[in-house]
């Protein structure tokens, strides 16, 4: 939680040294709506990059991993491939396991 | 086959199912499914789709796709029309048949050898785009 949190500030404190040398040219006072605005937009973009496109449900992962179990009822081998490629780069708490 | 990179599953099934539906579009009396499903994380991509047109040709679709190895976990491209089928599947898990293959079933009964062992026709990987000119060339 720490690492973004700082990555976070961090940028917001560049945007706001951007900002601020940027109204210092135009000569104009910096506005603080304006100075959210920038942070709502990287932070909306930063979260969902590539989930914008039509047609495409995003779930929870158990949420995912319940309707593979009842999709492929009775196909272990299948479920086992999937909850395989699913807890390959995740850690201990996140595993989900669909041959329960 | 040309892989379908995990950037681009989203655009090509959605590519898939918008031709699917036009193609389909005057004569379809059931569609069920359709949408891409994902999670955030590096989980595979899942697409289903039924589609029976009026003629009563019922187009079966399940794919799972894994977003890291860029390559399929598995696929099922079922065509079902007058008592017969074909079905391309793709499970590398089911070890004992040739993987992909296509199963084909006439009058109700799949292709056997003499030994009554259903025929398993080894394949190369279907790209949705490919299954999709079959079925315009043969059941529109």
């Amino acid at each position: 939680m720490t690492g973004p949190c700082v990555i976070f500030f961090l940028h917001s404190a560049r945007q706001m040294c951007k900002l601020e040398q940027k109204n210092r040219k135009e000569g104009k006072a910096m506005k603080v709506s304006s100075f959210f605005s920038k942070i709502r937009s990287f932070f909306f973009r930063s979260s969902f990059p590539k989930y914008e496109e039509e047609g495409v449900i995003v779930m929870e992962r158990e949420e995912f991993a319940r309707e593979a179990r009842e999709e492929f009822r009775g196909n272990t081998t299948l479920l086992k491939a999937i909850e395989e490629c699913m807890n390959r780069h995740v850690r201990e708490h996140e595993r989900v396991s669909l041959t329960d | 086959m040309k892989k379908i990179c995990s950037q681009n599953f989203v655009r090509v099934f959605r590519q898939f199912e918008n031709r699917l539906n036009a193609i389909f579009q005057r004569n379809t009396e059931l569609v069920e499914g359709g949408n891409v499903r994902s999670s955030r994380q590096k989980d595979p991509y899942r697409y289903k789709k039924k589609l029976i047109s009026k003629e009563n040709v019922t187009v079966e679709i399940r794919v799972v796709y894994d977003k890291v190895a860029d390559d399929y976990l598995y696929y099922s491209y079922n065509i079902f029309f007058e008592n017969s089928k074909l079905m391309f599947h793709y499970e590398p898990t089911h070890k004992e048949h040739f993987q992909p293959h296509i199963n084909v079933y006439v009058g109700g009964e799949e292709l056997r050898n003499t030994g009554g062992e259903g025929i398993h026709i080894l394949s190369h990987k279907y790209h949705p785009f490919e299954i999709l000119a079959l079925l315009e060339r043969y059941f529109v």
